[in-house]
């Protein structure tokens, strides 16, 4: 083990793995800021040429393009409230208005330093995890996939506590708008009226473009605003990179709650079709509900930056040591791995940890090293990036829109598309003016058809009674209990002020 | 008066000559170029009927520098991928039939939903014209190595066994209803995983007994099931110590049809042009596919890219050759209706 440490680390420092993971790694935050193009994408184009690199290089180019692809993703969300991948959504809540409140630079320093933590640093987990792993994966069947989903879903009481009917009206909405499209489960079209753009249903990156991109763009310009931030710099107390660092030092003020989401991220990525959606949204309302301040959630608060960055690079690092250790890919993008191993003549599963174990010691180190340089790149990056937000609305307005829209092309290869996501940004107005939750509506979309899909399932093997398997039952009572937690804890503290 | 001779001989030469014209015109049309000229220098849409990285858009890929050196035409993909594939061979079926649009995709699922009649269908599988086939996979049922079913006579015992699939009506669902009606199997199968591998991961997990993958995946070690049986009559060359049911189990009347029917029920990555086309750019297509399965870095490409031999029988299928195994399917349009829909019906847990 020793040894094989040792080569994969020399291998790691010379200057050609070095230059390629410099190079993949700036590719990453490039197509991770540009909405649209996600890490798939990028490897993808890159796979017709993984041949030409010597075996190693090959896998090692493709986990830098993997690893900074979400904290390129997070600048886009937090300056113009576009996620730059799926699992960048949650990061809008808080890192937008922060940025709203001249305060970009923190945001970008918190998002890129939990990021580059929580993809580095569970890695040296995963070697200690590998002989849990396979229990959990073999654990985690149909029925504790639907709690687990279930309890996602009980994350939209946490982010509409000032009004829980429209949260719950808006919650219900994503769900039935997750219904459109073929049901493969029942053989049914839903919602489609004849239509092949409906057949698979919206896809969530056309919600967040629409919902939350579009819609803030308009709601700006209909305000007349002069610019993103409306917040002078002499307004500010500080500045350029000493705000950066500044977020740096929060995430290090809030050490817990990053190890908290940086775990609630790494367990889902280990287990395969939960996605990162549900990492980043149970990690965002864990965040709140522990919190001091949970009211300042949603107005630029820097926890509701770190708690799903963490989460997010946590989960890609998880994936890619269930794909590796077992084969078995969490996601489409870890299919794409497998892919490539095997053109390259690895076979990933259980013998890759003994038969090549310096090759998967060196991918496994490799996206440290990759996290971590993405993460300077993006730090230091960040002051020239946040000039965006103070150019005028007129020259930033027409910009973005352009973005959004050949965003809103790319996700679906569709003229339609556009139309819709039109639609969403009108409708996201609609919901912002009269104070509707968009996060519950996106959270609904999101866990509606996973909820649907995992509790058919369980209810055809198990019966109806499928919760009651020992691992659900936990999860259950996980649930509940952090449910009835902030009543408790209230409860608590006005008998310690009777007491007083 | 001497009749001038000289002014009447040329009579029928200007009579025939006025003919030859009128017959010439008649039957002219503008001069056509030879299909090998009519492609040097254009540009080909080539359509992948699934997303950029599975195994379709990987045989563009692998096919699309070679179509391009032995036409001389440039090859621009496009991608159409929704409702599995549904859009791609729609807009395929709809194109131009001018022999620059063509399309890859996914042989017996395009031909199961026309047979199927599957929901959004808006094409006639019977008109294509296929150019050739890569890797045609038969059906094969896998199993949890550590598991209780390791024979047939184990999933002939068990009682209320569930095999999982995608989706109800496919390819991996119509050989679930097979292995299940041929051997009498107390067993449904649960719809509604979101993807193959999902499937196998199950079988694994336990949460099924079993499922049917395609010989592509049997050939793959990754995920750790094992290959029991393949569907068919006979053994696939490709894992020839792979027996197949009609060897095991001694199968008749209806049932040995269905099982039959699994010997031609094969799922490749096809390559077709939309109906319509000229037969003389079909046959030229046809060489140049011919002339691309026998160019060596093909075959090592190929072998790169899928990660199995190339060099294998019957991996590569000329056009006219698979165009005839398509017809075959067709012709059994409505027998293969009669037989799968109830059983579809029978066995699909649908509660």
């Amino acid at each position: 083990m020793i040894e094989a440490y040792k080569e994969a680390l020399h291998f790691l420092c010379t200057p050609t793995a070095m230059g390629w993971m410099l190079i993949g790694t700036v590719v990453s935050i490039i197509g991770g800021i540009i909405p649209g193009i996600t890490a798939k994408i990028t490897i993808v184009l890159f796979i017709p040429f993984i041949l030409l690199f010597p075996r190693d290089i090959a896998l090692l180019i493709l986990v830098a393009l993997q690893s900074a692809s979400v904290t390129g993703g997070s600048i886009t969300a937090i300056l113009i409230n576009i996620p730059g991948t799926n699992i960048n959504a949650a990061t809008l809540l808080d890192g937008f208005p922060m940025t709203r409140k001249g305060e970009g630079n923190r945001a970008i320093g918190a998002a890129v330093t939990a990021s580059m933590m929580g993809g580095a640093i569970p890695v040296f987990l995963a070697l200690a995890m590998i002989p849990l792993l396979l229990p959990i994966l073999m654990a985690f069947q149909a029925p504790e996939m639907a709690i687990l989903v279930i309890g996602g879903m009980t994350c939209v009481a946490m982010l509409t506590p000032e009004s829980t009917t429209r949260g719950l009206a808006s919650a219900a909405l994503g769900v039935l708008i997750s219904l459109v499209g073929y049901q493969g489960s029942t053989g049914v079209s839903r919602f489609t009226f004849g239509s092949m753009f409906l057949y698979d249903g919206f896809s969530i990156a056309t919600f967040a473009l629409g919902l939350f991109g579009l819609a803030e763009m308009f709601d700006m310009k209909l305000k007349g605003e002069k610019s993103i931030t409306n917040i002078t710099l002499a307004q500010t107390k500080l500045t350029g990179l000493a705000q950066t660092f500044q977020g740096a030092r929060d995430v290090w003020h809030h050490r817990w709650l990053w190890l908290r989401s940086t775990l609630i991220g790494y367990v889902v990525g280990l287990i395969p079709g939960i996605g990162g959606e549900v990492a980043i949204w149970v990690a965002y309302a864990q965040a709140k509900y522990t919190s001091k301040n949970p009211e300042l959630f949603g107005t630029g608060c820097v926890e509701g930056v770190i708690a799903p960055e963490s989460a997010n690079n946590a989960k890609e690092s998880g994936a890619l040591l269930t794909t590796m250790a077992f084969g078995i890919p969490g996601s489409g993008l870890m299919a794409l791995f497998i892919g490539a191993f095997l053109m390259v003549g690895v076979v990933p599963g259980p013998k890759m940890l003994t038969d090549h174990l310096p090759l998967a010691l060196t991918l496994l180190l490799g996206i440290v090293i990759c996290n971590v340089l993405g993460g300077i790149i993006c730090f230091f990056s960040a002051p020239f990036l946040t000039i965006i937000t103070r150019i005028h609305m007129d020259y930033v307005f027409s910009a973005i829109l352009c973005v959004i829209f050949i965003a809103a092309y790319a996700v679906e290869e569709s003229l339609l598309n556009i139309v819709v996501v039109v639609g969403l940004g009108v409708f996201g107005l609609i919901m912002k003016r009269f104070k509707f939750s968009r996060p519950a509506l996106l959270l609904g979309f999101v866990l509606g058809g996973m909820t649907e899909l995992y509790t058919l399932r369980s209810i055809r093997l198990y019966g109806t009674l499928f919760f009651m398997r020992p691992i659900c039952l936990i999860l259950i009572a996980i649930i509940i209990g952090a449910f009835c937690y902030p009543y408790i804890k209230r409860l608590l503290l006005l008998r310690t002020q009777k007491q007083v | 008066m001497k009749m001038n001779m000289r002014k009447w001989r040329k009579v029928p030469a200007l009579v025939l000559s006025f003919y030859l014209v009128v017959l010439n015109l008649a039957i002219a049309k503008p001069g056509i170029a030879k299909p090998v000229e009519f492609y040097r220098g254009k540009v080909i849409e080539f359509t992948s009927t699934a997303q950029p990285g599975g195994g379709i858009y990987n045989y563009i890929t692998t096919m699309k520098p070679f179509i391009e050196k032995y036409t001389g035409a440039k090859v621009i993909v496009t991608i159409k991928r929704k409702g599995g594939g549904l859009e791609g061979y729609s807009y395929i079926y709809r194109s131009k039939p001018d022999g620059l649009r063509m399309g890859a995709g996914s042989s017996l699922p395009m031909l199961l939903n026309y047979i199927f009649e599957a929901p959004g269908l808006d094409y006639d599988g019977s008109k294509f014209n296929f150019i050739g086939a890569s890797m045609p996979d038969r059906m094969v049922l896998m199993v949890n190595p550590k598991g209780p079913y390791q024979s047939i006579a184990a999933l002939q015992h068990a009682k209320g066994l569930k095999f999982g699939v995608q989706s109800m009506m496919g390819n991996i669902s119509l050989a679930n209803v097979s292995v299940m009606h041929n051997l009498d199997l107390d067993a449904l199968q649960v719809p509604g995983y979101e993807g193959g591998v999902l499937v196998r991961l199950a079988v694994l997990q336990g949460e099924v007994a079993a499922c049917t993958s395609s010989m592509s995946e049997a050939l793959t070690p990754a995920i750790g099931v094992k290959p029991l049986f393949v569907l068919g009559t006979k053994r696939d060359p490709a894992l020839p110590d792979l027996p197949a049911l009609g060897e095991l189990v001694k199968l008749q009347g209806e049932k040995m049809i269905l099982n039959k029917w699994h010997d031609q029920l094969r799922n490749a990555k096809a390559w077709f042009l939309p109906p319509g086309v000229d037969k003389d750019k079909i046959d030229y297509l046809r060489e140049v596919y011919n002339k691309i399965i026998k160019d060596p870095g093909f075959i090592t490409m190929s072998e790169t890219m899928f990660g199995r031999s190339f060099r294998i029988e019957g991996i590569l299928v000329p056009g006219k050759e698979f165009q005839k195994e398509v017809q075959e399917i067709i012709n059994n349009k409505k027998a293969m209706r009669t037989a799968f829909l109830p059983l579809f019906k029978k066995y699909t847990a649908i509660r």
